[in-house]
């Protein structure tokens, strides 16, 4: 215990001075109520978001380059959280989860190659990854084709994944196979990293806040496959996600095979169908699982103090938090009412924005 | 690496409470105080000033890293850091005070 006292007190107490800059529930019901996108942003600014904004005066900027700035904000943090950690597996476990974000940015430079643009033409596509990012950007920016990217990063898990998948590549003549193989990459690293955490409660703490996310990942994404995609059951269980925790195999096949939202639901387990509630919409299942997400990172902050959960459940919850305000500005961009706008929304983001 | 910090912690406080034992015992013997509930109440007077300051030492380095974590992000919590660095800087003079206590007794 006193070891874990130690190990975990500068992380935590940065953790959460940095949780304290949230958006207050004054800041969210504002920009909900935003009559328009200017008065959004001229708001937003004055949150602590507004420190990664781009000048606001002059011309509106544009929703998409907006989305990126913002994500600076998490950026930061991240290299705020992987430096406070004392220990070279606590550390891999944050570098693991945001290897995520390094793989958003392969795939739009993946995008860039197959469609023949440089590097400015999808330069507000990319994360700012700053300094924690330790792949060979500036090179990898000089390959010619996927095959050199993978060469490339060889010695990196990503390379690895990206070797097995050209093959398929090659023969499908689209990208997917190597999207899939690059997120497949980062889970699987994720669950070496959790699996290698030194203490038993960190890694009792991180798989009960990473299975969830998982889970909730691999729901959105049967149903994103299923119903965007059009792919067979087959295929969509071969692309989840590893290190789930309420989802077995034997689940993902059954609600892969659901022929409609009702079947879907029953095929849940029913330990998360008492969470998320009823669900009549298929569009409406990520809101409900980013607010049962978010009420269990939340349980987590109220729990014991000293393991790498609180640092996990912080970086989360930050995401979280920027996903909302991004759907929130493509909302207010669009010109939606608010009352459209909270359906998309966790149910945490209005439920307190009464003020 | 499991092994070596139990045996670092054991290390450190027997270099932090022999050489108070020591000198307890050396007073003990420069006083003339031979019986032996004097020596016990010397050894006991060092043990409380060496364990509390141990104990302090270890909580300041909790709360001092905590608060630096803290303080980094938000420098407006320094003050209230500072109360709470002080409120673990005062059980090594909860040991002086017990210490001084045992010594007006012998």
């Amino acid at each position: 215990m006193i070891l874990a006292v130690a190990r975990y007190a500068y992380p935590n107490a940065k953790v959460r001075a940095l949780r304290s800059r949230r958006l207050t529930a004054q800041d969210r019901h504002f920009l909900l109520e935003a009559r328009d996108f200017s008065s959004f942003l001229a708001y937003l600014a004055t949150t602590p978001y507004g420190r990664v904004l781009p000048d606001l005066e002059g011309e509106v900027p544009d929703p998409g380059v907006l989305e990126r700035r913002l994500a600076r904000s998490l950026m930061e943090d991240y290299a705020k959280v992987a430096r406070s950690l004392r220990g070279k597996r606590e550390q891999e476990l944050v570098l693991a989860l945001f290897s995520r974000f390094e793989s958003e940015n392969l795939k739009v430079l993946l995008r860039a190659l197959f469609s023949g643009l440089g590097k400015q033409a999808v330069s507000h596509l990319l994360y700012p990854l700053g300094k924690l990012s330790a792949l060979p950007w500036d090179d990898l920016w000089a390959c010619n084709n996927p095959a050199e990217v993978a060469d490339l990063l060889i010695r990196n898990p990503f390379g690895q994944a990206l070797k097995h998948a050209i093959p398929q590549f090659n023969v499908q003549g689209r990208l997917f196979p190597l999207e899939m193989a690059l997120d497949l990459s980062c889970f699987q690293r994720l669950k070496q990293a959790i699996s290698g955490l030194r203490s038993r409660s960190d890694r009792k703490a991180a798989k009960r806040i990473l299975g969830p996310y998982v889970d909730m990942l691999n729901i959105s994404w049967v149903i994103r496959l299923k119903i965007h995609y059009g792919l067979s059951h087959e295929e969509i269980v071969n692309y989840s996600l590893p290190g789930g925790e309420l989802l077995t195999l034997s689940n993902l096949h059954r609600l892969a095979r659901a022929e409609d939202i009702s079947k879907f639901m029953e095929q849940i387990p029913r330990s998360l169908q008492r969470e998320i509630g009823e669900v009549r919409e298929w569009e409406d299942f990520y809101p409900y699982l980013e607010t049962w997400l978010l009420r269990l990172l939340a349980r987590f902050f109220a729990g014991p103090p000293f393991h790498i959960g609180i640092e996990i459940c912080f970086l989360l919850e930050k995401e979280m938090e920027l996903t909302s305000l991004i759907t929130l500005l493509e909302a207010k961009a669009q010109g939606l009412s608010p009352d459209k706008t909270v359906k998309k929304l966790p149910r945490q983001f209005s439920e307190v924005a009464h003020v | 690496m499991r092994i070596k910090r139990p045996l670092l912690w054991i290390s450190g406080w027997l270099l932090t409470s022999l050489p108070c034992i020591v000198w307890a015992q050396e007073a003990a013997a420069g006083a003339g105080a031979s019986t032996g509930a004097a020596r016990w109440g010397y050894i006991g007077a060092a043990l409380a000033v060496g364990a509390s300051s141990l104990g302090a030492g270890i909580a300041v380095g909790m709360v001092g890293s905590a608060a630096m974590g803290a303080v980094s992000e938000r420098p407006e919590m320094a003050g209230r850091a500072l109360i709470f660095l002080g409120l673990a800087e005062g059980i090594a003079i909860y040991g002086l005070i017990v210490a001084i206590m045992i010594l007006g007794k012998l």
